[in-house]
């Protein structure tokens, strides 16, 4: 055999063997469609593991050998202090609870996973807008068949609470805090350079204008840092649905975003256009740092540290970071929160919730574990969580007697000394305008924006046009609401 | 008991091939099943959909940009690192002193993982702590930070930490082939008055062809499926800049749970990277 | 001596080539002995270098340069993730060396039929993007019940790692020297002897480079562990690294550190075992290919 021929026939010999594979390949699959593993519906199995106990657990087992212990999924925060207070109710209620610490970045996409694998667990952490999502996916339940659910409801703020119903009223869960974000905060050092120290916009056009000036001074080399992070729950989704709400003075984002029946009602031709555009106007005029369009939250958490901005949206634990010597180049004194007026609101609501998986492993101890985190210490009648991450990060709290306390108090003065009662004065300006999106009672938000953000994005910077980014996001929103609800 | 060696080989490689096609097939098969299917967990049904899934791909203006990231991507990997590889190859393929020393720290870059190569890029592009912006600013280059990774140029920055990454292998297996080349066909050649280049082509390059025929296969496979490093250093952004398919494909499995759609963009990509993978064969291996 | 314009080139290559390999590495440890407010301005060298990033990753609070600097809040974790993967990346290659050994003898020295089939399908497993068949082994392996379980990592590395060593071995035992069984068989060895006593000590170089290799694939993964055992405590140290990118943390050196520790064993891994690398011949799979 000739060398030409040697290498045509082990071409074709070659490609014979691409398709047995492929053949191989389809018979696998028509043995996995018989097969026994259908991705849905989800089947309460229990999950049994065929290795030895090579994995061991955070906490240590109770007391009580013969209880199945409760399951605990939560994301990363202040990890000593809540293996702390699990101990305290294992021992206080002769309890044995295995907490699951799930990383913070695929958090969500992270609990999906197990809700559909069928796993079991007894309370998790949700973040804004994925509550309402598990609830009408069936896999956590509202808390309404809970014992003393009124007088759990008779310890929120009326607004909050609000927040915290489904879209028929139901409780959906428990807070674990509450804050303002994407409204801003100002830096006079900055100002002060420019000239315009100690003046407060009361509208984002305001904004603008005032970062206009302190760029034409040179005060700063990049004037504002938006809460426009490069990812959709956290960064520059959430910034969206604030700006749209603030100015355009629609709380629930219902009349320019998404109707109470969560179909779209947004074009090239509505309010949505003339806020992309300005988005699309100041990223030109280098009014915003760009970095924070490539980064993550951390990152752009990171950014707002650095001292040189004279505006920064951002949220009530950052802002509490940037007041800290220790790891903030910014001058404690001179930072300030921007009040809200009657001219326009600011903000949108950030919040944090205890859930109650439907799949737990016991009703009435679940429960338990629910109240003692989510609401109060049974014994103490003293709200552990909500106190010590008001304390420890600034973290509000959805009951209205957490910032009455002096403890709680004494520990907001260390960090912001005499702005505390401005400080105080500006979060209750803002929380009754913040945003409250209704959208996010439905599970086609958190879809819509996991692949709409990086429009928003793309857009911001120029990669794509005003009218075709909106065009996919509202192409992107008509098909999840067909997908969901059907019909258009 | 004399085995012939047929038998031999199969006993030999059996428990082999059982654990890969266990391992390996199933969920390759399941992958292909899904992307004929619709999944909707709202209403726990999972209905046949035929190609619809492969027919939305079309349609899909996140999945074209994402093709025009990863094509560039690839490309620019492949020659990168073909390159490197060559080129660091032809050097310690010599002898002087100190190529022991140059050998040993040459293996380095292939001992970090994808996650931590991204992280090496982000520190070293980031404007506020960034080395690169840092040494600028000492020497007087610049006088205030730049930023990077904009959406130009993310895509090439990535590009050349992932082949700083993948360039040892290439190293290692052109050098290999290079000390295959003898020596004396290499001085004749010198003594009949051919030129470096000349000298290259004709006497070094059919001796490495093979070595860089898999650098080029190996690249673009890697290349090809790589999400990781996109994930650590640019999350993709910003906007889409940096979304190649992988990562693209990621965000629908787990951030959209769009999975018959998700299955049916990675079938889509293995197709064409084994396609591409034949075409190199073919190019490469024809006699010249 | 004279100054050779060839050797002048080949020695400003050779230092170009240092510098280029090594900045990287030097740039994450370089970040991880410095204090967060040193590195704010971008640093080329470390500046007040000290090991409290290391102490903190440990869960102890220390004074820094500027004050007191909490212990890491996850330490527990990522020290249950070193231990996960100490032990699964040995395993790991001691059960690939152990599968793949005969097997690369076997398709790489005897004749046995379907050879071309087998490396087509060792190769082409190799290709398929790791992403489209992360959700079906993640309800494979719920359903079987290895999902959050150091066995079932094990597993999936080994899915990787087997084809891609037998590949590479597959050439390696071709490539050498038909006459060392021969020799061994004339003085009356069985196959299975002549292998065990001639040609395994000869391989001994290839068989250590495919180690480190298998050993470096294990040792790296992300991406199949961060899904497969996210969130339980068998996940391994690579993907509990993601926690750095959390919501409240400004900690780029803290996050170096933290890398580092993964790095380094296994940069000396390589450094320790690199000359064995160049001894494999990876020709010979191609032409067994073609």
């Amino acid at each position: 055999m000739t060398e030409e021929e040697k290498k045509r026939i082990t071409r074709r010999k070659y490609l014979k063997y691409v398709g047995a594979g492929v053949v191989v390949v389809g018979v696998a699959g028509a043995a996995a469609y018989y097969g026994t593993l259908p991705p849905s519906p989800p089947t309460p199995t229990e999950t049994t593991t065929l290795a030895p106990a090579t994995t061991s657990e955070v906490t240590a087992a109770s007391s009580t050998p013969s209880l199945t212990p409760l399951t605990f999924v939560r994301w990363h925060y202040n990890d000593t202090a809540v293996t702390g207070y699990v101990k305290q109710f294992e021992q206080e209620l002769n309890e044995s609870v295995t907490e699951e610490i799930l990383e913070n970045v695929n958090y969500t996409s992270l609990v999906d996973a197990k809700f559909q694998a069928g796993e079991k667990f007894d309370l998790l952490y949700a973040v804004a807008g994925q509550e309402f999502r598990w609830l009408d996916l069936g896999y956590t339940q509202d808390l309404e068949s809970m014992s003393e659910i009124n007088k759990i409801k008779a310890d929120f703020y009326p607004d909050i609470l609000e927040d915290f119903k489904d879209m028929n009223g139901k409780l959906a869960g428990l807070p674990y805090f509450w804050c303002p974000m994407c409204n801003p905060y100002v830096n006079d050092a900055i100002l002060e350079k420019a000239g315009i120290g100690g003046q407060r916009p009361e509208t984002w056009d305001e904004l603008w204008a005032m970062a206009r000036k302190v760029k034409s001074t040179g005060a700063s080399r990049y004037p504002v840092l938006p809460h426009w992070a490069d990812v959709g729950l956290g960064g520059i989704g959430w910034a969206f649905l604030a700006e749209m709400s603030n100015i355009y003075n629609d709380i629930d984002l219902t009349k320019t975003l998404f109707a109470k029946d969560f179909h779209p009602v947004f074009d090239t031709n509505t309010e949505i256009a003339e806020l992309l555009t300005n988005w699309q106007r100041v990223v030109k005029e280098g009014l915003i740092d760009p970095g924070v369009l490539s980064a993550g939250e951390n990152d752009m958490f990171s950014l707002s540290l650095s001292g040189i901005h004279a505006f920064v949206s951002s949220r009530l634990y950052f802002w509490k970071a940037m007041n800290d010597p220790a790891s903030s180049k910014c001058i404690p004194e001179k930072l300030h929160m921007v009040p809200a007026t009657s001219k326009q609101g600011w903000g949108e609501i950030n919040s944090g919730f205890y859930l109650w998986p439907k799949n737990n492993t016991d009703p009435e101890r679940s429960e338990r574990l629910m109240k003692f985190f989510g609401w109060k210490d049974p014994t103490t009648g003293k709200r552990l969580t909500a106190t010590a991450w008001a304390k420890s990060d600034a973290l509000l709290s959805g009951y209205s007697d957490v910032l009455s306390d002096p403890d709680v108090i004494a520990a907001f003065t260390l960090w912001l000394g005499d702005r505390v009662d401005e400080t105080f004065k500006a979060i209750d300006s803002i929380r009754p305008t913040m945003a409250v999106p209704w959208i996010w009672k439905s599970p086609v938000y958190t879809e819509w924006i996991e692949t709409g953000f990086s429009t928003l994005s793309a857009v911001a910077i120029g990669q794509t046009s005003v009218k075709d980014g909106i065009t996919q996001l509202r192409s992107l929103a008509d098909s999840l609401y067909k997908k969901y609800y059907g019909g258009s | 008991m004399v085995l012939s060696d047929t038998r031999l080989g199969l006993i030999l490689v059996f428990p082999l091939i059982a654990l890969v096609l266990l391992v390996s097939l199933y969920p390759m098969g399941y992958s292909l099943w899904l992307s004929f299917v619709d999944v909707n967990f709202l209403t726990h049904k999972t209905s046949f959909v035929g190609l619809a899934n492969y027919a939305e791909t079309l349609q899909d203006p996140f999945l074209r940009n994402s093709i025009f990231v990863s094509f560039r991507f690839v490309v620019e990997t492949t020659v990168l690192v073909t390159l490197l590889g060559l080129g660091i190859a032809l050097v310690i393929n010599e002898k002087f002193r100190g190529v022991s020393f140059v050998k040993t720290v040459v293996i380095l870059p292939w001992a970090l993982s994808e996650f931590a190569t991204g992280l090496v890029g982000r520190f070293i592009l980031d404007s506020s702590y960034g080395l690169l912006n840092a040494i600028l600013l000492r020497i007087g280059v610049i006088n205030q930070s730049l930023l990077f990774l904009n959406g130009a140029n993310s895509v090439e920055w990535i590009s050349l930490f992932y082949s700083w990454n993948l360039a040892p292998i290439g190293v290692f297996f052109i050098l290999a082939a290079l000390q295959t080349a003898p020596e004396l066909l290499y001085k004749q050649a010198k003594v009949d008055g051919a030129s470096i280049i000349a000298r290259f082509r004709l006497v070094t390059f059919p001796f490495i062809r093979y070595a860089v025929l898999i650098v080029i296969v190996l690249s673009t496979i890697q290349a090809g499926g790589a999400v990781v490093i996109f994930y650590a250093l640019t999350g993709g952004g910003p906007g889409t800049t940096s979304t190649p398919v992988p990562l693209y494909d990621f965000r629908v499995f787990l951030g959209s749970f769009n999975y018959g759609y998700g299955s049916a963009i990675s079938w889509l990509a293995l197709i064409f990277i084994v396609t591409a993978v034949t075409g190199y064969f073919y190019i490469l291996t024809r006699r010249k | 001596m004279a100054i050779n314009s060839r050797r002048v080139v080949l020695y400003v290559a050779a230092f170009l080539i240092i510098i280029y390999t090594l900045t990287p590495i030097y740039s994450v440890f370089m970040i991880a002995l410095m204090d967060v407010k040193d590195i704010m301005g971008g640093q080329v060298y470390p500046v007040n270098p000290s090991l409290n990033q290391y102490i903190r990753l440990f869960g102890y609070d220390v004074k820094g340069h500027y004050g007191l600097l909490k212990g890491y809040g996850s330490a527990a974790q990522l020290k249950q993730g070193l231990t996960n993967i100490l032990i699964v990346s040995p395993i790991v290659t001691i059960i690939t060396m152990c599968a793949c050994i005969p097997a690369g003898y076997a398709i790489g020295r005897l004749q046995i039929r379907g050879k071309r089939a087998l490396i087509g399908m060792l190769l082409g497993s190799r290709s398929i993007p790791s992403v489209s068949v992360l959700i079906p082994y993640y309800f494979l392996f719920t359903a079987i019940g290895l999902r959050g379980t150091l066995m079932g990592i094990v597993i999936i590395h080994l899915s990787i790692t087997v084809p891609l060593v037998t590949w590479i071995l597959m050439g390696y035992f071709g490539a050498l020297p038909r006459t060392l069984e021969k020799a061994a068989r004339l003085d009356g060895c069985s196959r299975m002897g002549a292998m065990r006593t001639v040609v395994l000590p000869v391989a001994g170089p290839g068989i250590a480079a495919t180690a480190i290799i298998a050993f470096l694939f294990s040792w790296n993964d992300f991406i199949f562990s961060f899904l497969l055992s996210g969130g339980t405590s068998a996940q391994t140290y690579n993907a509990y690294l993601t926690s750095f990118f959390g919501f409240t943390s400004n900690e780029p050196a803290l996050f170096a550190a933290a890398v580092t520790i993964q790095m380094v064993v296994a940069l000396m891994v390589c450094i320790i075992l690199q000359r064995y690398i160049t001894s494999l011949n990876f020709i010979d799979p191609v032409s067994v290919v073609l």
